[in-house]
């Protein structure tokens, strides 16, 4: 997989890639979908759940606007059981993103989020997006949270952090390329794996990767 | 339901009087707005002047009653396990609907365990039988409910929100390109529904592990994917699992 080469901030539109990856073009229509996205999420507030959708007010959504799309690797849960002490992350994730995640802001205050997944689109046709959920004001301002605990110092130059989900547990990381062109996920809320715990921000270690594979590996199938 | 669950359940504080009032005592919850895993807020059942939240301000002294909400002002609350989406969903709703919380621990325990699933502040203890993926039982803690296999329609999720009766639904996951299926499973509580912009949404609360729950809006079309409409076909990147809905305290 050639995640160290991905930028994830659609805006940086590298040179590589993989089919499918959205950049150039496919930043075009996400941009799209995201402002579209924007205007159902208006319609949505009503003076009973601005709250709940992150506004202050129910006329602050009027004021609200699209940051940048972030992209979202999900964790294979496959590649997860599998997950050993020394390997590298890089594996544990999917080759291809189809999810962004679209902070909504109020000023220079993240407010709610949309989500976007990918749909097949025609042949050399940019990507198409459709609508996932909006809202999710804890989730977005977890990951801002995090994503804006990094250093910059610390993140490879000419890439940019980027998010994680892992569908087994809903838990979700923010991913980045550090200096050493080595990949390092960050917990965005503490995590009691016993015997180990990460708290929000801190960087997964191999240990605490390790015990995130043996719980899924007492996944059933059931509902969780 | 056998002897042995009715004399648990008998003896069991967190399970005693089902409906606690439907009135509204605002005063109460605005002293604390039940932040989490507070004992003595779990017999609070209150409709705030504003949707609750696990991090919503203080509502002051007033009291408001309003015949039903949409979205419901179903509390949420926090995922204690790994994978415990489940208990989360069922705890929020009977909450709800009765005015009493049924703890993860208590609803994961088994008599044959004994009471180990629970520690001494009612969090669950994260040995493996206690913190398993699996389906709510409101019978067991005197509820009724109807399961549903297939996705309720637009009018009977308009119903059940209108009814005051949240409910909970399950779907799996799939591999957004292939189609197939990851597999997980998980279980959401929806809260309420929207049409705003032509959209038709459904308001839910998402658990998730370690974290506050999320507040969400997905679209009715996600909801009732099913394998014929989902991925790669195009729309969908859930097939739609089983409802829990209709639930209501026993009589």
């Amino acid at each position: 997989m050639k995640l160290r080469h991905v930028i994830p901030v659609l805006l940086l539109a590298p040179q590589v890639l993989w089919a499918a990856v959205p950049y150039t073009n496919d930043l075009g229509s996400a941009r799209s979908a995201g402002t579209n996205s924007l205007t159902t999420l208006r319609a949505l507030v009503t003076p009973a759940n601005y709250y709940l959708l992150g506004f202050q007010s129910n006329d602050e959504a009027l004021q609200a606007t699209n940051a940048e799309p972030l992209l979202i690797y999900v964790v294979v849960h496959t590649n997860l059981l599998s997950y050993h002490p020394g390997q590298s992350f890089e594996p544990l994730l999917e080759s291809t993103p189809r999810h962004l995640i679209i902070p909504v802001m109020v000023a220079t205050n993240v407010r709610s989020s949309i989500t976007l997944r990918a749909i097949p689109s025609a042949p050399g046709a940019p990507l198409a997006w459709t609508n996932a959920s909006w809202g999710q004001k804890e989730l977005i301002r977890d990951l801002m949270g995090t994503y804006r605990s990094i250093p910059n110092a610390e993140v490879k130059s000419g890439t940019s952090p980027f998010f994680v989900e892992m569908p087994v547990f809903s838990v979700w990381l923010v991913g980045y390329y550090n200096s050493q062109d080595k990949l390092i996920l960050r917990a965005t809320v503490d995590m009691r794996l016993e015997p180990v715990t990460v708290h929000r921000n801190e960087i997964i270690t191999e240990a605490a990767m390790y015990q995130l594979a043996i719980i899924a590996q007492r996944y059933n199938g059931l509902p969780n | 339901m056998t002897e042995e669950a009715r004399t648990k359940r008998l003896n069991n504080p967190f399970v005693g009087g089902r409906f606690l009032a439907s009135m509204i005592l605002s005063g109460l919850l605005a002293s604390c707005c039940c932040p989490e895993q507070v004992p003595k807020c779990e017999n609070v059942r209150a409709a705030p002047t504003q949707p609750p939240s696990q991090d919503s301000p203080p509502l002051g002294s007033q009291v408001i009653v309003l015949p039903f909400q949409n979205p419901l002002p179903v509390v949420p609350r926090h995922q204690e396990g790994a994978y415990t989406c489940w208990a989360t969903c069922a705890e929020m709703i009977m909450e709800f609907i009765g005015g009493v919380r049924v703890r993860q621990c208590v609803q994961t325990d088994r008599p044959f365990y004994g009471s180990r699933c629970c520690d001494s502040s009612l969090y669950l203890n994260f040995f493996d039988n206690c913190d398993s993926p699996s389906f709510p039982e409101f019978g067991r803690w005197g509820y009724s409910f109807q399961y549903s296999p297939s996705p309720l329609t637009w009018n009977q999720i308009t119903n059940e929100i209108n009814g005051s009766r949240p409910f909970a639904f399950a779907w799996t996951r799939l591999n957004s390109v292939t189609g197939a299926s990851l597999p997980i499973s998980h279980m959401m509580t929806v809260i309420g529904y929207d049409e705003g912009n032509g959209q038709q949404t459904l308001v839910c609360l998402n658990p998730r592990a370690f974290a506050n729950t999320i507040i969400c809006w997905i679209p009715y079309e996600d909801y009732r994917a099913t394998a014929a409409t989902a991925v790669p076909a195009a729309n969908s990147e859930y097939v739609h699992g089983s409802d829990y809905y209709m639930i209501m305290p026993s009589p």
